[in-house]
């Protein structure tokens, strides 16, 4: 099997003898013609996708830049402390007794807790400032009593100051 | 001294330089585009015919690839002949036609898998007796893709190999074994 130069001269003829493909009559001159008045007509550009662009995709990173760095600082805020409500609690703990319930009306119910715990710090505090005060007084009066009254004095104190 | 065949070659890039010149300048373009399509048009055609078996798909194929070639002359880059590049696309858009149709998934040479028989029975401008279908059945049937394809480009299509080379993007060694394979075993096939 050799294959010539005259293939590429007369194609058609070598493709219609040997593999029985032929084509219609004239067909290379029309599709001459086809192919020249398809190239004539300007080629539609397609419709540039928005979110395919460039500049789609930079505003969307960013967006999620700013989301990510604004969730981090809503975070951040909540986690330090309202000092103005703090405020609020330990005034509002630091009352008289006869107030507390009326008092705690005005702590909302996620601050219960705290107004509780100071209010009972705050109490306690007192009481240990008191006894203190107690204390310092036992050893004034000391230099002017004697000492069998001074053992049974300060036993209770000395015992609540420990315990508290 | 130099041989003819250099001087040939000599002289045809010269000519393929001047006319991508005229082909590129806008003034120029259109007739240079005429004188490209009475060169390779039929050869195209042919060339592309074999992969796509149906005269239909082939006119299809072979206008795409023209206009594909008139919109895309500033990508040529020279890195092979142009006639190489020409048949580059237009293998790629017999490759792309037959995927459209579903005949076949992948766009490799290595998968193509035509239903060519059945493609070239139905096709009104099959003029086929036995003794082309016989040839037609051992073509398909007896060689594989690549040596079909091979086949077909030297034998019919009158390509080198190393034409072949620049358009399958092949080893030159490579083709060439298979073209041997596949006429060793068409001519086996026939004698039988």
């Amino acid at each position: 099997m050799n294959s010539n130069t005259e293939n590429h001269k007369n194609p058609k003829k070598r493709h219609k003898e040997l593999l029985g493909m032929d084509v219609p009559k004239d067909y290379f001159k029309l599709s001459k013609s086809n192919i020249m008045e398809k190239i004539s007509i300007p080629e539609k550009k397609k419709p540039s996708v928005f979110y395919l662009k460039p500049v789609f995709r930079y505003a969307i990173a960013a967006s999620v830049i700013v989301l990510i760095a604004l969730g981090i600082a809503l975070k951040y805020n909540n986690t330090t402390p309202d000092f103005s409500q703090t405020q609020q609690i330990e005034n509002l703990a630091s009352a008289d007794d006869q107030d507390l319930l009326i008092n705690s009306l005005f702590i909302s119910d996620e601050n219960i807790n705290t107004f509780l715990d100071t209010y009972l710090v705050n109490s306690v505090m007192e009481k240990a400032e008191l006894e203190e005060q107690e204390f310092d007084n036992i050893f004034l009066n000391s230099i002017f009593e004697k000492d069998s009254l001074i053992d049974s004095y300060i036993d209770k104190s000395f015992i609540d100051n420990i315990i508290i | 001294m130099l041989s003819s065949n250099l001087i040939l070659k000599y002289i045809a890039l010269i000519a393929e330089a001047n006319f991508i010149q005229q082909f590129t300048h806008p003034k120029t373009k259109e007739k240079a585009f005429l004188k490209l399509l009475d060169t390779y048009q039929e050869r195209l055609y042919w060339y592309i015919r074999k992969i796509v078996i149906t005269h239909e798909n082939a006119d299809d194929a072979l206008q795409n690839t023209f206009i594909r070639i008139y919109r895309n002359i500033d990508s040529f880059k020279g890195n092979s002949s142009f006639s190489t590049w020409m048949f580059r696309i237009a293998h790629n858009e017999a490759i792309r036609l037959l995927q459209k149709q579903k005949k076949m998934h992948l766009a490799s040479l290595e998968d193509i898998q035509p239903q060519y028989l059945e493609d070239l029975t139905q096709d009104n401008y099959f003029d086929g007796d036995e003794v082309k279908l016989k040839l037609h059945r051992i073509i398909e049937s007896k060689l594989t893709n690549k040596q079909r394809m091979v086949f077909n480009m030297k034998y019919f299509d009158d390509l080198s190999f190393r034409e072949m080379s620049e358009i399958l993007e092949m080893n030159e060694n490579t083709l060439k074994s298979s073209y041997y394979s596949a006429t060793k075993i068409i001519e086996e096939e026939i004698i039988m």
